[in-house]
Formats: structure tokens, sequence, C-alpha cells
């Protein structure tokens, strides 16, 4: 079973959390979990860690539960907003002797995750999908960029609406070297703006 | 560039059923959005570019209102910066 660290999971066990406003407790939350990030590195025995890189509601946690969550590796459920935070616990792992991955997960459709985004019972406001979106994106191409060795793995999440049900599915796609991964990632770049837009708010 | 794709194999759980359930609540509600010309009303699954124009907010708020009343579901308010200014049930 993977070792999953979850600002989200950790935000509900603290006092006072209230599903509709969720981001009054994300910096705290988010502070626990780097905590205890840390704390699995030096103790878990598990060899890999995964970063989970994407914007908020893109399918990173179903992604998790349905693909990782069985595996041998310790699992850092977050958007990975900055290349200075990301080097950190990048370095740390390594330090700790894992081996590292991140796996980015990006909606096929923004307006479908931005629905699912609004509509989930832990609320945030909208300007957080479309920091996360946009910060997250960025991120991952810096990486991509600073550290060539580092495995990166994309993956699209797809919702397939039908009358009966949607069903969420992901594709990876793979990329054949790191200039096409650098190229493929600097032409999905978007600012908050050009998200807003995408989703007809501007 | 050649990107190959690999779809994974479908898997529910309680985080997917959660997240799909999300969009189905969601796919139904109406986006009331503050745009130069006046103020948009849309259905939520609708591309942008889509909706009908209303000269006021007024206009546009009952519109989204009867629309979202006859679906059951709910309409939210965007100012001209994109900020949700209020989210209401029908």
């Amino acid at each position: 079973m993977a070792f999953i660290i979850s600002a989200d999971d950790i935000k509900k066990g603290l006092p006072g959390y209230d599903p509709e406003h969720s981001d009054v407790l994300h910096r705290e939350s988010a502070r626990l979990a780097d905590k205890d990030f840390e704390k699995a590195l030096k103790t878990r025995q598990e060899k890999k860690v995964i970063l989970m890189s994407g914007g908020t509601a893109s399918g990173k946690t179903e992604y998790v539960s349905a693909f990782l969550a069985k595996k041998n590796v310790i699992v850092f459920d977050g958007t990975l907003p900055t290349l200075e935070g990301a080097k950190i616990k990048i370095k740390k792992a390594m330090k700790c002797g894992k081996k590292v991955e991140i796996h980015g997960v990006m909606p096929d459709d923004l307006l479908i995750a931005f629905i699912a985004f609004l509509n989930r019972d832990r609320k945030f406001p909208p300007e957080h999908f479309f920091r996360t979106h946009s910060t997250c994106r960025k991120t991952l191409l810096e990486i991509a960029r600073d550290m060539p060795d580092l495995t990166i793995r994309i993956f699209f999440s797809e919702s397939i609406i039908n009358k009966q049900q949607i069903d969420t599915r992901f594709t990876e796609l793979t990329i054949p070297n790191r200039g096409a991964l650098i190229e493929y990632l600097e032409q999905n770049q978007y600012t908050e703006n050009e998200l807003k837009q995408m989703q007809g708010l501007l | 560039m050649t990107i190959k794709t690999t779809p994974l194999p479908m898997r529910s759980t309680k985080e997917t059923r959660e997240y799909a359930q999300a969009i189905e609540k969601g796919l139904e509600s109406y986006f009331v959005v503050q745009n130069g010309n006046g103020w948009y009303v849309r259905k939520a699954s609708l591309r942008s570019g889509g909706g009908q124009l209303y000269p006021t907010k007024e206009e546009a708020v009952d519109q989204a209102k009867k629309l979202a009343l006859k679906r059951k579901s709910e309409y939210l308010i965007f100012d001209n910066k994109g900020t949700l200014i209020s989210r209401k049930p029908a």
C-alpha cells in the first residue's frame, strides 16, 4: 500500500475545518503535509517517492486512488506550485536515498475540471483553480528544464459523460525525449486570465 | 513531435465516483457572467462564447434563476474579472 500525504486529507482532521471554506486552513494543512513528508522520508521503507503535479480538480487524487494506492511508494498529493518548493522536496527525498518521479495530471477538458472544482464538497474560491492550473504547469516546465534526469510522467484525465453515468479515464502520454517534453509543456502554459477566458469568464 | 498515448485501464474508486458526482451536479448549473456589453447567462457546461446576453444584471439573474429552478440546480454570478460574486440555489 502506498503511503499517501495529502494536505486536503490533513485539513479534514484539523479543528474548525469547514468544507464550505476549505481555503481557510490551507496554509496550515500544507505546512503539516510538508512536515509529514519529511518524517516519511526518514522513517518509511518505500524506495520511491512520487510527487504529484496538477491544478486543483485536475484528477490527481482520483489518479492516485486508482493507480498508485496499491503500490509500494510514498505519494505527495499536492499541486507543486513552485519550483523552489519542488526542488526542496526532491533534494530531501534523494538525500534519504529515494528515487523520485513526478506524475503530472492534466485535465483533457478544463471546463469539466472547473465544474468538478465548483461542485465538490471542499470549496475554494475560483481564483484557486486558475492560480493552481497556471502555476503547476509553469513549475513542471521549470523542473523539466532544470532537472533533466528526473523522471516526469504526464497523464491526461478525461471525464466521459454519457446518459447513465460519468466515468473518469486516464491516459499516459509517452513523449520521446526531454526536448520534446519541454516543447510539449511550453505549448501548454496558460496565464490565469487565459484560463478565465477559456471558461468564458473574461 | 510524436506523442504516443496509452489509455490506462478504467478503475472506479470512491474518489473517481465523487469526482463524477461533482461534475454531474455542476453540469446543470448556470453561470451569470458580466461582460462589457451586459450580462451573459449560460449553462455551465456550454463552451465560452455561448449564452444569452441581457442588458442588466437583474434581468440576467432573473433568467438564470428560472432556468436553474427548472433543472433544480443553482446559478453562479461572476463579475467582469471572473471573480465569483455569489452562488445561489434556485
